[in-house]
């Protein structure tokens, strides 16, 4: 299985991922990423600050970019709320 | 640092030179919190006879399996898991030289879990009814044997904490400690240094993170000038701002019977 690298950027600092990974194609690497970039956000997100401009940025085996992935591109930012319902 | 001689090393130099490594390391941590005889010792030495060779990721048993021996790690480590329905895998334990992967599974007769090599290993396969016969023969490895099994239960239950109430990089801290307290005990680590043959995937997987969160917090431990990480290698900086961050307090691995001796 090809390996990938994925580097995030949260706004305190860049993370470079000097291991790696395996996954079975590129869009596997693109779906950790999501879910990646989710998980670390939430966790800034309980202590109560979030950074809409972190990403995360996908290389191959031989350190090319492949893709980068925006944090605002793995979550649906909704802005609908539902009133009282009147009695 | 550490200068002191932990009661594991004083145990390991003691031993007998013709017992290997792990044999030797094994009767260190059943020694550690027990007073046993070189009968004893002898014992737990024919326990760890002829182990097998197993390569990095070969499984040692399979969740469904039909158990018939009790699995001993000599040398390497191991993670035991479980899988979700979405693919996902939970481990549950990890398992270092000197530990048993469950004392009474054969009691159990059918395995809930799954067992990983994570690093080329040796395994000692004793069969059920060796376990079986050691209270009645051996007592105080008995004894010794079941304290271990209380302190694994210790561990898990500090695992449920972990993963439940403390953040990311307390999840990883509290690993770090845990790992280095317990590889102490079997002599495995010198100078807050030792091997740390976990990818991050392996790491996220103990911890129920993400690869990249494991990242991320490894990251931070780093810049913090609290841990250095290089090829498998791990070096504590700061044991203490380690200590702290995970809220870590180690009387759950029951050192304090070590003090006893």
């Amino acid at each position: 299985m090809p390996r990938f690298y994925l580097h995030i950027s949260d706004g305190t600092l860049f993370s470079e991922d000097q291991e790696g990974s395996e996954f079975h194609d590129i869009e596997a690497a693109r779906r950790a990423a999501i879910v990646g970039l989710r998980d670390v956000m939430s966790a800034e997100l309980k202590d109560g600050q979030i950074n809409m401009a972190a990403f995360v940025e996908v290389e191959d085996e031989d350190h090319q970019l492949v893709m980068t992935v925006p944090f605002l591109d793995s979550v649906e930012v909704l802005t609908k709320h539902h009133r009282r319902p009147k009695k | 640092m550490e200068t002191q001689e932990t009661p594991g090393q004083t145990r390991i130099a003691s031993a007998a030179r013709s017992r290997t490594e792990g044999c030797i390391r094994f009767i260190a941590k059943l020694g550690a919190a027990s007073t046993l005889s070189a009968e004893d010792e002898q014992a737990i030495a024919d326990l760890c006879q002829d182990p097998r060779s197993v390569p990095a990721k070969s499984h040692l048993i399979r969740e469904g399996d039909n158990p018939h021996n009790v699995l001993l790690m000599m040398e390497g480590w191991a993670a035991r898991y479980s899988l979700v329905s979405d693919g996902g895998r939970q481990i549950t334990a990890i398992l270092l030289p000197g530990d048993f992967c469950d004392l009474h599974v054969t009691i159990l007769g059918r395995m809930d879990h799954s067992i990983i090599a994570l690093t080329a290993a040796k395994v000692a396969f004793i069969p059920h009814k060796v376990m079986q016969d050691l209270p009645i023969n051996r007592p105080e490895v008995a004894r010794a044997l079941w304290r271990a099994t209380l302190i694994d239960e210790a561990v898990l239950r500090q695992w449920i904490v972990n993963i439940g109430r403390r953040t990311a990089s307390e999840r990883i801290a509290h690993l770090f400690c845990e790992l280095h307290a317990r590889l102490k005990l079997v002599g495995l680590v010198e100078d807050g240094q030792f091997d740390l043959p976990l990818s991050q995937d392996v790491i996220a997987d103990a911890l129920g993170l993400t690869n990249v969160h494991v990242n991320r917090m490894l990251k931070n431990l780093r810049a913090e000038g609290i841990i250095a990480l290089k090829e498998g290698e791990l070096t504590i900086l700061d044991l203490k701002r380690l200590q702290k961050l995970a809220g870590f307090d180690a009387s759950y691995l029951h050192r304090e019977m070590l003090v006893k001796q």
